[in-house]
């Protein structure tokens, strides 16, 4: 399961609409954890884990050559990112990019080119400009011949947005 | 020299995120490296002992790939390797201006129209 604050959740659709009609790319940074039920049975980290999202970076779309289509980000990019990860206490969990004009389900080339293992895929679908869907993929399996994509829910966390709503509004009639 | 190790390939590291190998130059790092943590080298290497295509490796802010001397490239104890596979990918419609059309599970490009000059279309 991937677990996100909802700005963040809409941030990275609203960079969808930003670069429509080209596609957006950006990187999940947070911690992977183990699931509770998991940790209960002993499992580990061998089982399915939570990818908790604690922040997005949003990278920048180096296949200009055909970027209505393709992303790609640029690996002395990634290596930036990974370095803001490890000085923050974050890892990289995820990427995710948008699709325009096409359904939020990954493709061949999404496939062939996902190489993080245990990693949360996000695609946002954006027709004409609106980001319509969002769905998560998680990366499976021990290497190229097993992987595997499966789908993935999304927890959206509001607690945060609405801790903070409240504050303002506590702070508004006082 | 401190190597960092992307989060997939930690489950061979013993979850760590950096590990300390000795060596004189990239390739010996590397050997160290995979002679310390063997199930890494199948990730990192093809069969044949190439760096696979989708694995990128940074020797501090530069990539391996365009060094003058590659992977026999001398590192110091305080350089820092990064490894980072690639990430990459897209959608199948090929044109720009192509829509994926939901029933039939494919890209079309939509016709164009014809049109006379008083914006009739012709019969």
């Amino acid at each position: 399961m991937l677990r996100i604050q909802y700005a963040d959740y809409e941030a990275l659709r609203a960079h969808g609409e930003e670069t429509y009609p080209n596609e957006c790319c950006g990187v999940l940074l947070g911690k992977s954890i183990p699931e509770e039920s998991n940790i209960i049975l002993g499992k580990g980290n061998s089982a399915a884990a939570v990818n908790h999202v604690r922040q997005i970076v949003r990278a920048g779309n180096t296949r200009t050559d055909s970027a209505h289509n393709r992303y790609n980000i640029a690996p002395q990019e990634l290596v930036k990112i990974q370095r803001q990860a490890r000085n923050l206490g974050l890892d990289i969990v995820g990427f995710y990019h948008s699709h325009p004009d096409h359904p939020a389900q990954w493709s061949k080339t999404d496939f062939a080119e996902a190489h993080w293992l245990g990693c949360s895929y996000i695609i946002t679908s954006v027709e004409q400009g609106k980001a319509i869907t969002t769905n998560s993929f998680l990366l499976l399996g021990t290497g190229e011949d097993d992987k595997k994509f499966e789908d993935e829910a999304i927890q959206i966390d509001i607690a945060h947005s609405a801790a903070k709503a409240a504050a303002y509004n506590q702070k508004g009639q006082a | 020299m401190n190597i960092h190790i992307p989060t997939p390939l930690r489950t061979y590291t013993g979850g760590l995120e950096t590990v300390s190998v000795p060596g004189a130059t990239v390739n010996a790092v590397f050997q160290q490296l995979t002679a310390n943590y063997p199930d890494l080298k199948q990730h990192l290497f093809t069969p044949e002992g190439k760096l696979r295509s989708f694995v990128n490796v940074y020797l501090n802010d530069d990539d391996i790939r365009y060094l003058d001397a590659q992977q026999e490239t001398a590192v110091k104890d305080n350089d820092e390797l990064t490894i980072i596979p690639s990430i990459a990918g897209g959608l199948n419609c090929p044109a720009p201006g192509s829509r994926h059309d939901y029933d039939q599970g494919q890209c079309s490009v939509p016709k164009a129209r014809s049109y006379t000059s008083l914006g009739h279309r012709p019969r």
